[in-house]
């Protein structure tokens, strides 16, 4: 026998001869049993080389790095290890967020059983081809270039957004005007490789504080969940329990699914606010700090105020309620919990379904362009306390980030899709 | 005895003895088997020696490689995809890129073969999720229609696309094998018309890689050898081997992430009845390439993660050329790694059985005949060369095996002497002495510098030869084979001898 021995990310799986067949639906991440051999996946006690560290955590909060995180393989970034299955080239996972799109099998018919007889051991209500729900850090849809990204160095070199380095915005005190720089996000800031009680392996715990985990009977806490068919809205469960839930799950990678847990900053934009603490600031519903200080944008010390999230759309008003609440697609809202599982590929929302950070922005990149009055800057009119509106053709958006910000449609369509008076 | 002849004589008693042993060796091996040599390999199966990184290349500095994905070595050309560029980029080889194919179509170019029968390469396609064809001069011919049955198609709205092929290969006869991982993920068979024959698993993840059989998990290479179709079943960590009409041999259990594989074929890596039972293997997470035996023996591993010439970032494919090279898509280093057998390299070959060695080093039993043609060093002082000139003695000087030498200062004192046809200018050669022996005699023996010069180069020679009685006494202190002219005329009484 070889004296290393590699074995495979997001290959591992589990059969549970046991009872009912239980599946490792998604790759390695996650459900794992007493004897699982899903760590040797990527991980090697004892010869590892990659100089990747670890987070540490203390009261559940990230204090840092310390110590190797042990991963097989040389990897200089954990962007470069997820992207070996998840990335643009040789397939090895269907969900490929460098292009953002699912574009490979296995897929089934909405709602087909899992059939262990017919071997097809796990499907997902994704419709092939489609744009993933959080978009993609080259591409969208496979073809369209992204213009704004979550911050990570792109994948293609040849990407206009090659080595930007964003501002997390909205990162600290309420009193903290200054920009604290992204320079090291990647994919496991937001995602635990491991498993969470959330979403999408959506971390248990941010720089904010905890957005999720287990309490202490062992019970999920998640922050974000969803209404995707089979999803455990309580959350998933460790090991062998959680491996079980997955038997019965049929995430949908390409229609938004959201789904509101109804507790206060216990949401999918209460994990945002994990990192963007200032935009969850709950001493107001929608002020959440001071303007920032550097930059050309300063206004003085005047308050940021934030569009209201977690509020049932229905509350908007003017609301015709014999319309559909958003137009289009575009714009997902989230359930409420006493709503059904959604099992088809589209979902249809209802005034009383609830909006978030990911009704207007895309999590992980969009191709949405800026251009008219969504191309603008704030400048100083002719005395030095008005500040004015001008356009500014060429900039991608408006100060002071200057950037299509994610969003999932051109210019400010995000507005239209709910605001269509 | 003279100690240095005493150890020259002992050299050559040993040598004759070690040589006279591997003869009797040689002959009783021969008595019984038949055969001269021995046979140093145990176990022909279970040994392989590890190729060596010979040259990298990445195409011309103003289009470099970035993102190599497949390889194929077809005869003379080296054929490569780029995902990044959306090209196939077409090298000698030797690394020089001689073409480019491109298409419009063609996006995320993954894997190439040739369909032996036509002559026509094709290429997969991730994200036109077709197989691409083209020309061996690189004109586009369209894609590769499956024209799946209904029942093949899958079951789902896919916008009329009907399968992702990833990977394939072809049989001698032009029958291809394709994975694909839009319905499932699966083997799937045309025959060598291109109609569609069968379909073969499904997709699966499994425990354990010699559990279920026939379930794919993002199949990433399909080989055709022999009678056998080898899938990389690479999420699996295995690959399954099947007939060439697709039905299920064996699992063969690889480990890491294996996506690239191709049999060896090179003279040094098969010998007779094993040519078949070896194979390469790239593993995109380890990083590395490692070298199997069909029975599962793991003979070597070569390469290792980094920037560096034979180290490797996420290699994802390689190929196997005909003289026994390996090309490597070496993909987030964007180049092309060229590995092989130095032996195979080599336009003398490097012998490999005893025999082949014996041969080689045969030309070393005439070492003993430097030693009986070297010619034996006379030094000579002046004094003895007035004597041997005076009394003519001179022409029985000079023969075949001797070499006269004397100090630049003494021999202008005799240039002139003559005798016949031999001229003292042209029988002696300049000799010089070496300082730090005389400066050690001169100190040991408390003599004069002239004295130690001369008999520093006296210890160097076969013989010393001069009149001074002072110096032939300090000689034969030093054990020098010392002569007068009298004296070398008895020793040598004939001119030739």
């Amino acid at each position: 026998m070889r004296k290393y021995t590699f074995l495979a990310v997001l290959t591992v799986a589990l059969f549970f001869a046991m009872g009912s067949m239980a599946y490792a639906n998604f790759g390695p991440h996650g459900g794992y049993s007493d004897d699982t051999d899903s760590c040797a996946a990527c991980h090697r006690a004892h010869t590892s080389f990659s100089p990747i560290q670890r987070t540490n955590y203390l009261g559940g909060q990230p204090i840092g790095t310390i110590g190797s995180a042990l991963l097989v393989s040389s990897a200089q970034s954990m962007r470069e290890f997820c992207t070996v299955c998840h990335g643009n080239d040789a397939p090895g996972a269907s969900t490929n967020v460098v292009a953002g799109v699912f574009d490979g099998g296995p897929s089934a018919p909405f709602g087909t059983p899992i059939d262990p007889g017919a071997g097809i051991l796990y499907a997902t209500n994704s419709s092939f081809g489609a744009t993933l729900n959080a978009g993609g850090f080259s591409y969208l849809g496979g073809n369209a270039p992204v213009t704004s990204m979550h911050s990570m160095a792109p994948e293609d070199p040849s990407s206009p957004l090659t080595g930007t380095v964003a501002p997390l915005w909205g990162f600290g005190s309420a009193a903290d005007t200054s920009r604290q720089l992204l320079s090291e996000f990647t994919c496991t800031s937001c995602h635990d490789p491991h498993g969470s009680t959330n979403y999408r392996l959506l971390r248990d715990a941010l720089p904010g504080g905890a957005v999720g985990g287990y309490n202490a009977a062992g019970q999920p806490d998640p922050f974000v969940i969803s209404s995707e068919e089979g999803y455990p809205v309580l959350g998933w469960l460790r090991q062998e329990a959680g491996a079980a839930q997955m038997a019965d799950y049929r995430p949908n990678y390409t229609a938004p699914q959201y789904r509101n847990t109804g507790l206060q900053g216990e949401n999918i934009s209460g994990w945002c606010a994990g990192c963007h603490q200032r935009y969850d600031e709950s001493g107001t519903m929608y002020d959440y700090g001071n303007f920032l200080a550097a930059g050309t944008e300063a206004v003085g010390a005047m308050p940021f105020h934030r569009h209201p999230v977690n509020r049932p759309v229905g509350m908007m008003p003017n609301t015709s309620l014999s319309r559909e609440p958003v137009i289009d697609s575009k714009i997902p809202l989230e359930r409420t919990m006493a709503a059904a599982a959604q099992t088809t590929s589209s979902a249809t929302w209802g005034y009383g379904d609830m909006l978030g950070c990911l009704t207007c922005h895309r999590a992980h990149g969009t191709n949405a362009t800026m251009e008219g009055w969504a191309e603008s800057s704030l400048a100083t009119g002719s005395g030095e306390t008005t500040w004015v509106v001008e356009l500014d053709p060429g900039s991608g958006g408006v100060n002071p980030n200057q950037s299509s910000s994610l969003l999932r449609a051109d210019n400010r369509g995000v507005c239209q899709r709910c605001h269509n008076m | 005895m003279h100690s240095r002849k005493r150890t020259r004589r002992i050299v050559m008693v040993v040598l004759l003895l070690a040589l006279l042993a591997l003869i009797i060796v040689l002959f009783i091996n021969y008595r019984a088997t038949r055969q001269i040599g021995f046979d140093f390999e145990i176990d022909p199966e279970a040994v392989l020696a590890p190729p060596v990184h010979l040259f990298s290349f990445s195409g011309p500095p103003e289009d470099p490689l970035q993102r190599p994905i497949g390889i194929r070595v077809e005869d003379d050309r080296v054929y490569v995809s780029d995902s990044r560029r959306s090209v196939v980029d077409v090298f000698d080889l030797d690394g020089q890129r001689v073409g480019q194919w491109q298409h419009e179509e063609m996006r995320i170019p993954l894997y190439i073969a040739k369909n032996p029968v036509s002559e026509v390469f094709y290429v997969s396609d991730r994200r036109a999720r077709t197989i691409h064809r083209f020309s061996a001069e690189g004109e586009y011919l369209g894609q590769f229609g499956p024209e799946l049955p209904p029942d093949q198609l899958p079951q789902f709205e896919t916008g009329d696309v009907q399968w992702a092929p990833v990977a394939f290969d072809f049989a001698e006869d032009g029958s291809l094998y394709v994975t694909e991982i839009l319905k499932g993920h699966r083997l799937l068979v045309f025959d060598p018309e291109g109609n569609f024959e069968r379909s073969v698993g499904t997709a699966g993840q499994v425990a354990s890689a010699e559990d279920a059989p026939l379930l794919f998990q993002f199949p990433n290479d399909v080989k055709v050898f022999g009678e056998e179709v080898w899938v990389a079943d690479s999420n699996n960590r295995r690959f399954q081997v099947f007939d060439l009409d697709g039905e299920f041999l064996r699992i063969f259990p690889s480990e890491g992430l294996p996506r690239g594989i191709d049999f060896l074929r090179g003279p040094s890596q098969s010998t007779e009845g094993t040519a078949s039972l070896r194979f390469a293997v790239v593993d995109t997470l380890a990083q590395d390439v490692t070298f199997w035996a069909k029975n599962g023996t793991n003979l070597a591993r070569v390469g290792e993660p980094g920037v560096l010439e034979g180290q490797f970032a996420y290699p994802n494919d390689l190929s196997v050329a005909a003289s026994g090279r390996l090309y490597i898509a070496d993909s987030a280093n964007g180049r092309v790694q060229v590995w092989g057998w130095p032996q195979d390299e080599q336009p003398i070959p490097t012998p490999v059985t005893p025999f082949q060695w014996g041969l080689c080093l045969s030309p070393l039993l005439l070492l003993p005949l430097l030693f009986a043609l070297r010619k034996r060093r006379f030094f000579a002082t002046a004094d003895f060369a007035e004597t041997a000139f005076a009394s003519g003695l001179a022409p029985r000087l000079p023969a075949f095996k001797r070499r006269w030498l004397m100090l630049e200062s003494e021999l202008e004192r005799i240039a002139d002497l003559a005798d016949g046809t031999v001229k003292a200018k042209e029988l002696f050669s300049i000799t010089e002495h070496s300082e730090s022996d005389a400066s050690v005699l001169a100190k040991r023996l408390e003599i004069t510098n002239r004295e130690a010069q001369v008999l520093s180069i006296a210890q160097r020679s076969r013989f010393f030869c001069t009149e001074d009685l002072e110096l032939r006494r300090l000689a034969r202190l030093l054990e020098i084979d010392v002569l007068n002219a009298e004296e070398f005329a008895e020793r040598f009484p004939k001119k030739d001898s």
